[in-house]
């Protein structure tokens, strides 16, 4: 009897260590398919919560991007904000983008009352206000991404859409990515797009990109969480021209007469000239 | 005999479960320890990482536009200068950068670097060097950019 009951417990004991095993194991598999094809995140139970899918077609669209040698589009901006008054308001600025490969830049907005036009000839940056008729320049590093880095460091210049004009913005916006889905299908005017959600410690970020051969970003939207209203600003992206004609003159300011050079104040110190 | 048989039937049994339940339990240490090993290593290089808040700097940022955008109505509403000195502090406040204190316009002497939205009533302007200049009671004050936005800030006199 007493050898039976031994055997008995054996057995059990078996039984549960084969069981918690498999089922171990079923989950570990299922864990490496969804990780196949995502570099995002490293082995932690966060994975789950990554869309490799969602990265995928992220990737495509901004290589695509990055490929293109030269493009325009229009861009419609959207800026949420609280009133004194705790009400929630919507600012309007409208835009355009010319940008050329390897490095020239030309972005134009539109407010109220408000006009201004960026100029990136690979050497100068320029901002300029045709209604004041002020104009400041500043040399400017080689490349787009070292000229965002640097007008945005020192100056505190910022750019329309540049979060997707980066050459490496695949990069960028992947990093530190805890949660990413494909939300669906939607059409952009008449063009039908992948809704893509990402999410990052202090920021959510949306992105409509194409579906098909032509993968180019119609919508982006960043939520910044830091705010507890959870503002954010949108650009909706049009007119793409992935051909245009451009002359690199298109790319250089020359002052119309009657147009005053001014300053930019450094970002950090206290005063100084841009030049 | 027949007991002693049974016997050494039953510790052969017995041999044969524990060499499964010690492979699998080793297995299992194993696996569960790798898979430790792995998550620490995952943590360890996400930390080393590089943080860059392109999106989160771009929505500041923009924000920057923005103060810009509200300071023009302001300035067409003829709307107290008040506002436009809270919409600054508000901008500044959300930028990564720590452009120069934007006080209110006035007509008393400010100090050399001060910057303002915009200029009080009644400023003569007078071109140096192809450089505006703005003369408004006992200031004097040049346009500059701080990030997108026109401001102006209180200078020597021009010689």
């Amino acid at each position: 009897m007493r050898r039976y009951r031994f055997k008995l417990i054996h057995g059990l004991l078996f039984v549960i260590l084969l069981f918690s095993s498999c089922l171990w194991i079923s989950c570990e598999s299922k864990m490496d398919n969804e990780d196949t094809s995502s570099q995002t995140t490293s082995v932690n139970k966060e994975v789950l919560t990554v869309d490799p899918q969602a990265v995928e077609i992220l990737r495509r669209g901004l290589d695509y991007l990055r490929n293109l040698k030269q493009f325009s589009a229009q861009a419609q901006n959207t800026y949420e904000d609280i009133l004194e008054s705790g009400h929630r308001v919507d600012y309007e600025i409208a835009g355009g983008v010319t940008l050329k490969r390897p490095n020239k830049l030309r972005t134009e907005r539109y407010g109220e009352k408000m006009h201004q036009i960026f100029y990136y000839n690979g050497k100068t940056l320029t901002l300029y206000n045709p209604d004041e008729k002020v104009y400041a320049t500043s040399q400017a590093p080689a490349t787009i991404t070292e000229m965002f880095h640097f007008a945005r460091d020192t100056f505190g210049i910022s750019v329309p859409v540049s979060d997707l004009l980066y050459e490496n913005s695949f990069e960028l916006l992947n990093q530190d990515l805890n949660y990413a889905i494909v939300v669906g299908k939607e059409m952009m005017g008449e063009v039908m797009c992948n809704h893509l959600l990402f999410s990052r410690k202090d920021a959510d970020f949306q992105i409509w990109i194409a579906d098909g051969e032509l993968t180019l970003p119609y919508k982006y939207v960043v939520t910044d969480k830091t705010t507890p209203e959870l503002l954010s600003f949108s650009t909706t992206i049009y007119d793409w021209n992935t051909n245009p004609t451009i002359s690199d003159n298109f790319f250089n300011f020359l002052p119309p007469k009657g147009t005053s050079k001014i300053i930019f104040l450094k970002a950090n110190a206290e005063n100084g000239d841009g030049n | 005999m027949v007991i002693k048989k049974k016997g050494e039937k039953i510790m052969k049994t017995n041999f044969n479960y524990s060499f499964i339940m010690v492979a699998i339990i080793t297995t299992v240490i194993i696996v569960l320890f790798s898979d430790i090993v792995e998550a620490q290593y995952g943590r360890m290089h996400r930390a080393t990482r590089r943080r860059t808040a392109i999106v989160v700097s771009s929505a500041t940022h923009e924000k920057d536009e923005q103060a810009a955008a509200q300071q023009k109505s302001t300035e067409t509403t003829q709307t107290t200068q008040t506002t436009q000195s809270q919409d600054q502090t508000k901008s500044q406040q959300t930028t990564n950068t720590t452009p120069p204190p934007t006080t209110k316009t006035t007509g008393a002497a400010l100090a050399i670097g001060t910057v303002v939205t915009s200029l009080p009533e009644g400023c003569k302007t007078s071109s140096v060097d192809n450089q505006e200049y703005y003369h408004c009671g006992s200031n004097w004050y040049r346009s500059a950019f701080q990030g997108n936005t026109l401001v102006y800030v209180t200078t020597d006199p021009p010689k």
